[in-house]
């Protein structure tokens, strides 16, 4: 039951994220990661003109899904305290990945 | 069910148990509607009926469950489940996850029609493109504002739990404040998209090109604001109560289901943002 006694949800025992809280930190990277989504193009035009590093459209594109999967999942582990919690409540979100990933890969293809 | 949910949180003496018809009554509601939207090119009046029904209905659970929550009448499964596989979980806040769950597949369709849309529709516009209809730098600040919501709301629901209720107000009410403005710039976005790029949802004379683009803007943004719109309500609940005393150090669970909720609403917002403002074709 050592699990339990980590879960973030309210009850008896101090939940981890109490002790640590890396609310504000967390906050900082998703405006820091969100700036540089929005400016990506800028970022890509600058690698381009001063190291001549190429950064293609669907390259920049590839990285905005990556950031955007980057983020949610640190909104999920610490907001909504995913890290903290028993494996099995972990699972729950993530049992619709496959779906996920099934659909969006059947709809890319037609 | 036995065996689930007789464990008292917090020590708290266990309330009697009452359940509610409300939630079924709203998703009644949310049923007709939607029925409604898809007989609606078909049989319009028809269609019209239903949605009209729907929203009625759902005004009419929707009320009836706050009146039978401000009577006092506590329909809370209060405790944690004691078998496997859910040992130890709170069961209100599995069920909040298993909404989520039904949300996550929710938006999956959304989100894969707006890619299927992309990908075979005759036109898209380019965001590097000056001709983009979309303002970037405003929902980019809006964003802003969804995603420090979400850093209010986590730490009214650590204020609860250290019992600083004058804190958990205030961040409650942040929250509030902050999830308003989100959507009315949303609004204001809508207008000026409609008045002055003559991006709609369907083809218009001046700007026909852009239909399909607006179809899975307008279907994605808006399912979304929907949600946030339904967020507010539940914070707006939060906010009442937290201001009758009825949160604190020993009770605070629904603020973190509420939460999970709003987090998960900024985290479709995370992917709907680069997808529709960001990433061309």
């Amino acid at each position: 039951m050592a699990a339990v006694a980590e879960t973030a949800s309210s009850g008896t025992g101090e939940p981890k994220h109490l002790l640590k809280r890396p609310y504000l930190l967390v906050f900082v990277v998703l405006a820091l990661v969100t700036l540089f989504e929005v400016n990506i193009g800028a970022v890509a035009g600058y690698l381009d003109s001063a190291f001549g590093i190429v950064v293609t459209s669907y390259e920049q594109y590839a990285l905005l899904l990556g950031t955007a999967a980057a983020k949610a999942g640190l909104v999920g582990l610490y907001y909504m305290h995913l890290r903290y919690e028993p494996l099995i409540l972990r699972l729950v979100p993530l049992a619709p990945l496959a779906f996920v990933v099934a659909l969006v890969v059947v709809v890319m293809l037609h | 069910m036995e065996g689930h949910a007789t464990e008292h949180l917090g020590g708290e003496p266990r309330e009697e148990h009452h359940s509610s018809i409300w939630p079924f009554v709203i998703a009644l509601a949310g049923g007709l509607a939607f029925t409604g939207l898809g007989f609606h090119r078909t049989f319009p009046m028809i269609g019209l009926g239903f949605v009209a029904a729907g929203l009625a209905l759902m005004v009419a659970g929707i009320g009836g469950w706050v009146r039978q929550d401000l009577r006092g009448v506590s329909f809370e499964v209060r405790g944690r489940f004691e078998e496997p596989p859910f040992a130890g979980i709170s069961s209100r806040k599995l069920g909040m996850w298993l909404f989520i769950l039904s949300e996550i597949f929710f938006f999956t369709g959304l989100i894969a029609g707006g890619l299927a849309l992309r990908a075979h529709g005759e036109n898209w516009p380019d965001p590097a493109s000056p001709e983009f209809p979309l303002n970037i730098p405003l929902t980019a600040v809006n964003t802003f504002i969804l995603i420090t919501s979400s850093l209010t709301m986590v730490e009214a629901l650590h204020a609860a739990q250290q019992g600083k209720v004058v804190q958990m107000r205030a961040f409650l009410a942040a929250t509030l404040v902050l999830g308003a403005v989100f959507v009315s710039i949303q609004l204001v976005e809508y207008w000026k998209l409609f008045t002055e790029e003559f991006l709609t949802p369907w083809p218009n004379l001046i700007k026909p090109e852009l239909a399909t683009f607006g179809t899975a803007f307008y279907t994605q943004t808006g399912f979304h604001g929907a949600h946030v719109t339904g967020g507010l309500l539940g914070l707006g609940y939060l906010n009442v109560m937290a201001w009758k005393g009825r949160y604190g150090k020993d009770n605070h669970e629904a603020i973190e289901l509420v939460g999970l909720y709003w987090h998960f609403v900024d985290i479709v917002w995370i992917f709907l943002f680069p997808l529709m403002y960001l990433i061309g074709r």
